[in-house]
C-alpha cells in the first residue's frame, strides 16, 4: 500500500499538474466555449420558446398543450408585431396596418422594381428595429413570432403525415428510428426539447473537444511514469528488492488510479461549470426526449439527462483506454522524445476516432452493432497490451 | 566537422524521427486523397486552360466557345441515347443525367463530369468579373470597424491598409490581373487546400519534428547520463554548438522532405501545368470566406508559380525561427518532456492571446504578429482576406522581431549554459 502511495505521489507531480491546469484553462478557452452560445436569429428565439413550452407543458407537447399555446404565446406575439407595424411610419406610409396585411403583401410576387423596393422597404422597417447589435443576445419580437410560428406548424403535423413525407430521406436502418421516435411521439406528445442544447453545445464543441481534452491530459500524465525510472535507473535496484518484478502491477494501478481520478475531476469540472455557468439554463431541458420528429432523430429515446450521462461515461471509458495505451508505451519506450513521437499522432488520431464515437455512439452504432463491437475491441486492445506486458515482467531475463 | 556529421547521423537515424516522418508523410496522402473525387475536373480544367490560354479576352471567349459548344453537342447526344427524349435545357439534362438514378456506365459517368466541369468553368468564367463588381475594401473595412467598435489607434493602423488594398483592387481590375483563368474557387477552393490544408499541416508537421530533433539531440547527453564525460572532453560545453547546427539542419531538412515528396504527389495527381503564370488575385480564384464570398487580393502582383514558391519561402523563415527557440528550450530546460510541453503550452498561449484582448484595439493585431498565429493563416500570408486585414508587413516583422528575440534568447541561453554547474 504504501509503495501504490509512493508511486501515485510520483505520478502527480507537481510540475505536470501545473502544466495541466493551464493547459486545460487554455484549451477550454479555445475550444470549449462556457459562454452562452445561443447567439444569434433564430437560435435565441427557439431556446427562448423551448423554455417557455417546458415551463408550461413540461417535457411533452400534446395537441391540447399546443392549441393553449396557439391561443396564449403564440397570439401575444403575433399582438406584439401588430402593434409594431401599427406605429411604424414606413408601414402607415404603405397603408399596411396588420400582420396579416404585410404578409399578403409579401407573399405576392414582385412584378416592378418598385413594388420590389417598397417590398424591401417594409422588411428594413419590420427588422431594423430588431436588428440592433445591442441586442443579439436577446430574443427578438419578429423573431419570435416567425419562431412560434414555425413550431407550432411543425408539430401541428402528424406523426403518420411526417413518416410519409420523410421516412425515404433515412437510411434504411435508421428508418426503424424514425417509426419508433414517431410512435413515442403519437403516444406522448412531441418533445419540448429545442434543437439547440444538444446541436450547439453537445454536436459542436463538447463532444468534439472534450474527449480531446481528456486524451491529451492522460496522456500528458501517465506517459512519462515508466521513463522517468528507466532514465534514472531505479528499475534495477527496484528487480533486486522483496517486491521486485510485481512492481510494474503496482505501477499499473497507479496509474490507473490517476487516471481515474484526473478523468473525475475533470468531467466533474466541466459539468459543475456546465450547470452553474451559462448553460444553467439548459438543465431546464433535462427531462425532455432527445429523439424528435421535430428534431434529431437518435437511436435510443433518451431522456436529456441520460443522453449526458451516457456521453461522460463513453467519454471516460474511452479516454481511460488511451491511459492504458500510455502506460504501455511508457514502458516500451526509452526516453521522453520517442514517446512525444509516438504519442503525437496516436494523441491526434484517438481524438477523431473518439470524436467519431461520440458523434455516431447513439445513431448509426445502433443500427449496425457490428461497429459497436469493433470499437470496444479496439478500446480493448491497450487493456491487453498491458496484461502481457505484465505478464512478460515475470519471465523477462534481465541479466541479458 | 567530424562531430557535426556523427550529430546528424544520429539524428538521421532515430527512430522516432523516421517514424514520425513516415507518419507524416502518410497524413499528407491521406489529404491529397480527400480531393482526389475533384481529380478529373481539375485536370480537364487545366487541358482547357491549355487550348484556350489563362487570359480571359476575346480570343479566349472564341476559343472556349468550342469547347463549350463540343460539351454541350455531347451532352445532347448523351441525354437523347439514355433518356430517348428531345434535348432540352442543360442543367435540366445535367439533372436527368445524375440525379435521377439512371444507369450510367463508367465511361458516360466520366462523360457527365466532363461535361458538367466545362459548362461551371463556362459560368464561372463568364461571372468573374463579378466579384470585383463594387468590391470595396474601404467601405467594408468601415463596416468592420464600426462593427468591433475600433478605438482611434486601430482605426489609424487599419485605415491606411485599407486604402492600399483598394489601391491594389483598382490595380487588378485595370491590369486585367482579374482576368485570368484559374479554378473556380467557390467550386473547388483549390488556393484554400493547397494552403491552407496542405502546406499548413506541413508547417505544423515541420515545427513538430524540428523542435523534437532539437530537444533529442541538446537534450541527449542528459537524457543518456554521458554529460560527465562529454563535457570533461576538449569540445566540452561547445558540443551544444554542433548538437546545434546539426538540429537546424535536420530542422531545414524536413520541411525540404515534406514538401519535396508531397507536393510533387500532389502536382502529380491535380495538373497546374497550365495554370503557373494565372494571377492570384483573380476574379476566379474567389473563395467561400465565412460569409461572404472574397477574392485573394495579395499585396503584389503574384502569379500562382510566385506566390507557390514565396510560401515556401515563408515556411522556411517560420520553420527557422520555431527550431530556433526549440534550441532555447532545450538549453534551458534539461528534462525534454517537460521542455515540449511548455514550447507547446506557450505556443497554444500564443494562439489564443489576440482573441483574449480586446478586438477594438490595436494590441489585438499587434499580438498576432507572431509565428503560431502566422501558421494559422497560412492561406492569406500574402494576401488580404475578409475585413480584419493583416498588414503587408505582417511576415517581415514576425521573420526580423521574431528572429531576433530568438537570437537574443540563445545568446542569453548559452551564456548560461556555459556557466551552469553540471
Amino acid at each position: 500500500m504504501h509503495i501504490l502511495g509512493y508511486e501515485l505521489k510520483k505520478i502527480f507531480n507537481w510540475k505536470l499538474l501545473l502544466f495541466m491546469v493551464a493547459f486545460t484553462g487554455l484549451f477550454c478557452n479555445m475550444f470549449l466555449n462556457f459562454d452562452l452560445d445561443y447567439q444569434g436569429h433564430p437560435p435565441i428565439e427557439d431556446y427562448e420558446i423551448g423554455k417557455i413550452m417546458v415551463n408550461k407543458y413540461g417535457p411533452t407537447l400534446d395537441q391540447a398543450e399546443l392549441q393553449d399555446f396557439i391561443h396564449t404565446d403564440y397570439q401575444k406575439a403575433r399582438q406584439e408585431i401588430n402593434s409594431r407595424i401599427a406605429k411604424s411610419k414606413a408601414f402607415q406610409d404603405a397603408k399596411v396596418s396588420t400582420l396579416k396585411q404585410y404578409e399578403v403583401l409579401d407573399n405576392q410576387a414582385s412584378t416592378t422594381d418598385e413594388q420590389w423596393k417598397q417590398k424591401q422597404k417594409l422588411f428594413d422597417a419590420l427588422y431594423a428595429v430588431d436588428n440592433n447589435s445591442s441586442k443579439m443576445d436577446k430574443p427578438l419580437p419578429i423573431y419570435m413570432y416567425q419562431e412560434m410560428r414555425n413550431r407550432t406548424e411543425d408539430f401541428k403535423i402528424s406523426s403518420a403525415d411526417w413518416l410519409k413525407a420523410n421516412l425515404p430521406r433515412f437510411a434504411p436502418d435508421e428508418q426503424k428510428f424514425a417509426k419508433q421516435t414517431a410512435a413515442w411521439e403519437d403516444a406522448h406528445g412531441a418533445s419540448t426539447l429545442p434543437d439547440f442544447p444538444i446541436l450547439n453545445s453537445w454536436s459542436d464543441e463538447i463532444q468534439k473537444y472534450l474527449p480531446s481534452l481528456l486524451i491529451l491530459n492522460l496522456m500528458i500524465l501517465i506517459s512519462p511514469v515508466l521513463i522517468r525510472e528507466h532514465r534514472s535507473g531505479v528499475r534495477d535496484i527496484a528487480y533486486t528488492c522483496k517486491k521486485g518484478r510485481p512492481l510494474l502491477r503496482t505501477q499499473f494501478a497507479a496509474a490507473m488510479i490517476a487516471a481515474i481520478l484526473t478523468e473525475l475531476v475533470l468531467l466533474g469540472g466541466f459539468l459543475l461549470v456546465y450547470c452553474f455557468g451559462a448553460h444553467h439554463d439548459d438543465l431546464l431541458f433535462l427531462d425532455c426526449r432527445i429523439s424528435s420528429i421535430h428534431g434529431l432523430i437518435y437511436g435510443c429515446n433518451l431522456k436529456f439527462w441520460q443522453f449526458i450521462l451516457v456521453n461522460c461515461v463513453l467519454m471516460f471509458l474511452c479516454a481511460f483506454s488511451f491511459a492504458l495505451l500510455s502506460f504501455a508505451l511508457s514502458r516500451v519506450l526509452k526516453n521522453y522524445v520517442a514517446i512525444l513521437a509516438v504519442q503525437i499522432p496516436v494523441a491526434f488520431l484517438g481524438s477523431k476516432f473518439l470524436n467519431w464515437i461520440m458523434e455516431n455512439a447513439l445513431t448509426e452504432f445502433i443500427a449496425q452493432p457490428q461497429w459497436i463491437v469493433l470499437c470496444v475491441a479496439i478500446l480493448l486492445l491497450p487493456l491487453l497490451f498491458c496484461v502481457l506486458l505484465i505478464h512478460r515482467e515475470q519471465r523477462i531475463n534481465l541479466l541479458d | 566537422m567530424n562531430i557535426f556529421y556523427r550529430q546528424l547521423r544520429r539524428i538521421l537515424g532515430a527512430p522516432f524521427f523516421l517514424f514520425l516522418l513516415a507518419a507524416f508523410l502518410l497524413w499528407n496522402g491521406f489529404l491529397i486523397s480527400q480531393k482526389m473525387p475533384m481529380q478529373r475536373e481539375i485536370n480537364l480544367i487545366n487541358d482547357i486552360a491549355g487550348q484556350t490560354g489563362i487570359h480571359i479576352n476575346a480570343d479566349f471567349h472564341q476559343k472556349f466557345q468550342k469547347i463549350a459548344d463540343a460539351s454541350e453537342a455531347d451532352l445532347r447526344t448523351l441525354y437523347q441515347a439514355k433518356t430517348k427524349q428531345a434535348p432540352a435545357d442543360d442543367q435540366k439534362m445535367l439533372y436527368a443525367l445524375t440525379e435521377t438514378g439512371l444507369p450510367l456506365t463508367g465511361s458516360e459517368q466520366d462523360r457527365v463530369r466532363d461535361i458538367s466541369a466545362t459548362l461551371n468553368l463556362g459560368n464561372a468564367v463568364q461571372n468573374h468579373a463579378e466579384i470585383y463588381n463594387g468590391f470595396d475594401i474601404n467601405k467594408r473595412g468601415t463596416y468592420f470597424l464600426k462593427e468591433v467598435g475600433a478605438d482611434a489607434s486601430l482605426t489609424s493602423f487599419l485605415k491606411p491598409n485599407y486604402a492600399k488594398l483598394q489601391q491594389r483592387v483598382e490595380q487588378i481590375r485595370q491590369d486585367g490581373e482579374m482576368d485570368t483563368l484559374f479554378f473556380p474557387g467557390t467550386t473547388y477552393a483549390m488556393h484554400s487546400f493547397l494552403y491552407n490544408t496542405l502546406l499548413k499541416s506541413i508547417l505544423m508537421e515541420s515545427a513538430i519534428l524540428g523542435v523534437l530533433v532539437m530537444l533529442y539531440s541538446v537534450s541527449f547527453e542528459f537524457m543518456h547520463g554521458t554529460q560527465a564525460l562529454t563535457y570533461t572532453t576538449r569540445r566540452g560545453r561547445m558540443l551544444t554548438l554542433d548538437q546545434f547546427g546539426a538540429s537546424l539542419f535536420t530542422g531545414l531538412l524536413v520541411p525540404l522532405f515534406l514538401l519535396g515528396v508531397t507536393l510533387p504527389v500532389y502536382f502529380s495527381k491535380f495538373h497546374y501545368s497550365n495554370l503557373w503564370d494565372s494571377i492570384v488575385s483573380c476574379g476566379m480564384n474567389a473563395e467561400r470566406n465565412g460569409m461572404e464570398i472574397a477574392p485573394y487580393v495579395t499585396w503584389e502582383p503574384m502569379t500562382i508559380r510566385q506566390y507557390l514558391w514565396t510560401s515556401i519561402a515563408i515556411l522556411f523563415g517560420l520553420q527557422v525561427i520555431f527550431c530556433l527557440f526549440a534550441f532555447v528550450t532545450a538549453v534551458l530546460c534539461r528534462n525534454s518532456y517537460i521542455g515540449f510541453l511548455g514550447y507547446a503550452l506557450i505556443s497554444m498561449a500564443l494562439l489564443a492571446l489576440p482573441s483574449m484582448i480586446s478586438p477594438r484595439s490595436l494590441p489585438a493585431y499587434l499580438t498576432a504578429c507572431n509565428p503560431i498565429t502566422a501558421w494559422s493563416i497560412c492561406r492569406a500570408w500574402l494576401t488580404q482576406v475578409g475585413s480584419a486585414a493583416v498588414y503587408p508587413q505582417y511576415i517581415p516583422a514576425i521573420l526580423c522581431c521574431w528572429g531576433l528575440l530568438s537570437v537574443v534568447l540563445i545568446t542569453f541561453s548559452l551564456r548560461h549554459f556555459r556557466r551552469r554547474d553540471l
